[in-house]
């Protein structure tokens, strides 16, 4: 339903919630030489969309995501509107808590002043972390750490939530977990959801638009639109989906 | 479980005990020695005591300890502030970091007598150039150790405040600083260590009160009693500020940390 909802604001025409053209970007090596990480990649993202972007491991994904929140502004090309204006929720592959504050105050802190008092429990019952909002970091596992930064990153319902990896090294229990949390987050706030990612069936369980990227320097290869909406998306069809790409697209085999 | 707590506080009281016998046992050889050389230079723990006692109740001890004491804080509060600001600008901009290395090594090496008395000569024999003084002392210090903190500083947590757009004061408050705790509480027990001592040669140098100038008094009368009785309470306030209000606030600043066992 949500999906079927969304989708057509993209194909509206209406303007995009962000949209960004890199047209180049290079790392500096310790050497003195450049080496060029993304090239001519384009990517628009409508409101309320969730799109994941799909490539192989270091093709340069987190690169175009801290251009796109603005995060790294050396780069040749454009990204409106300034994301510096955008209200954005990021979660970085680790969780990144301040370790000298309680789990309470790393998501207080991120809010704007005005919303700082106001009343977190409904949000840490909802991320199942009612027992931990007075523990500080150190005290809490790594799938509890991801779920603060993800209750961080969505607190302040922001216009676009970005995921980078966020679940890479969780069991398989705690990230479908995690994912059930993300979905039911991206839907409450109706925000924009840009995810990165190189599971395959996560991004066709969860998107209403694939990116698939290509490496060295990374450039967008190919797009998909699934088109059953989220709730028929069962493991079969994930499979089947998959097995199609993965014959479009032969980078994608292995994943 | 419940037998943590008690062998913790056993471990303590033995501690203590050492620490307690270990005290004794000097104050038992001074009191050995100054009995076998009968000499005015060395006279013993006893009346050492009762020269402070005296001098607290009816004398200028308090006065003394209280003026020392102020400029101590004045000096120490300001060589933190600066030498902090100064550091964490350095740790951050190479640029300044790379102009400015000469100066701070530069101060670094000048002895604390140059600095003491090239003060008094440019602003005079005031408070205004004993405060300076100590802190310019301690200033190079300072910087020096929150530079390495500021270089330390984790790119990843600040990445994240640039994420959520922290205020400038929020990112002190709640990233920078925290991660400078404890660089900070390294400087300030160093610093104050440092600053208690330059604070008596400069009221040796040009001041009319303070425990630096009441031990230049009693040194040109040769009173060895009162030179160590000012000594001994000096030392007495400066362990005091040290237990009592240097390590409750690295306890505090420790409180998040995993407790080690």
């Amino acid at each position: 339903m949500c999906c079927n909802r969304l989708k057509p604001m993209l194909a509206a025409g209406a303007p995009p919630l962000v949209e960004a053209h890199i047209a180049v970007k290079r790392h500096p090596r310790p050497d003195g030489t450049a080496v060029e990480v993304v090239r001519a990649l384009d990517l628009r993202l409508g409101r309320g969309e969730f799109v994941c972007l799909i490539g192989p491991s270091g093709c340069g994904k987190t690169t175009t995501l801290r251009i796109l929140t603005g995060l790294d502004r050396d780069f040749e090309g454009w990204v409106r509107p300034d994301p510096a204006g955008l209200a954005i929720g990021l979660v970085f592959q680790e969780p990144r808590l301040l370790p000298w504050r309680t789990v309470e105050e790393n998501i207080r802190l991120t809010l704007p002043k005005a919303a700082r008092r106001q009343d977190l429990a409904p949000l840490l019952a909802a991320f199942g972390l009612a027992a931990h909002g007075a523990s500080y970091p150190h005290a809490l596992s790594l799938g509890l750490a991801r779920r603060v930064a993800l209750a961080r990153a969505v607190a302040g319902r922001p216009a676009l939530l970005v995921l980078d990896e966020p679940f890479v090294s969780l069991d398989a229990r705690a990230a479908a977990e995690l994912r059930r949390h993300v979905r039911r987050a991206a839907e409450d706030s109706g925000g924009a959801v840009l995810m990165v990612t190189h599971d395959v069936r996560e991004a066709l369980a969860l998107a209403d638009r694939l990116v698939l990227l290509g490496e060295h320097p990374a450039r967008v290869i190919g797009e998909m639109m699934p088109e059953a909406p989220r709730e028929a998306r069962t493991p079969d069809w994930v499979e089947r989906q998959r097995a199609s790409l993965a014959a479009r697209y032969p980078m994608l085999q292995d994943t | 479980m419940g037998g943590g707590p008690r062998i913790v506080t056993r471990e303590l009281w033995s501690r203590l005990a050492v620490k307690a016998l270990s005290l004794a046992t000097l104050g038992l050889a001074w009191q050995v020695v100054a009995m076998v050389a009968h000499s005015p230079a060395l006279p013993p723990p006893g009346a050492v005591f009762a020269f402070m006692a005296h001098e607290a109740v009816g004398g200028e001890l308090l006065a003394n300890l209280g003026a020392t004491l102020a400029r101590v804080a004045v000096a120490f509060a300001l060589a933190m502030l600066v030498g902090c600001a100064l550091g964490i600008a350095f740790g951050r901009r190479a640029a300044l970091d790379r102009a400015f290395d000469p100066w701070l090594v530069l101060l670094l090496n000048t002895p604390a007598l140059v600095v003491t008395v090239l003060c008094y000569i440019w602003l005079g024999l005031t408070e205004t150039a004993a405060v300076l003084a100590v802190a310019l002392n301690k200033i190079p210090n300072v910087t020096v150790l929150l530079r390495e903190g500021a270089r330390a500083l984790s790119p990843e947590l600040d990445e994240m405040a640039a994420a959520y757009r922290l205020s400038f004061v929020d990112r002190l408050r709640h990233v920078v600083l925290p991660q400078l705790e404890p660089y900070v509480a390294g400087a300030a027990r160093s610093g104050l260590a440092l600053v208690w001592k330059i604070v008596l040669v400069v009221e040796l140098l040009g001041r009319p009160n303070g425990v630096g100038y009441a031990i230049s008094v009693y040194f040109q009368l040769f009173d060895v009693t009162a030179v160590l009785g000012y000594s001994l309470a000096f030392m007495v306030v400066m362990l005091a500020v040290e237990y009592l209000v240097l390590q409750p606030f690295e306890a505090h600043a420790r409180r998040w940390r995993p407790t080690a066992r």
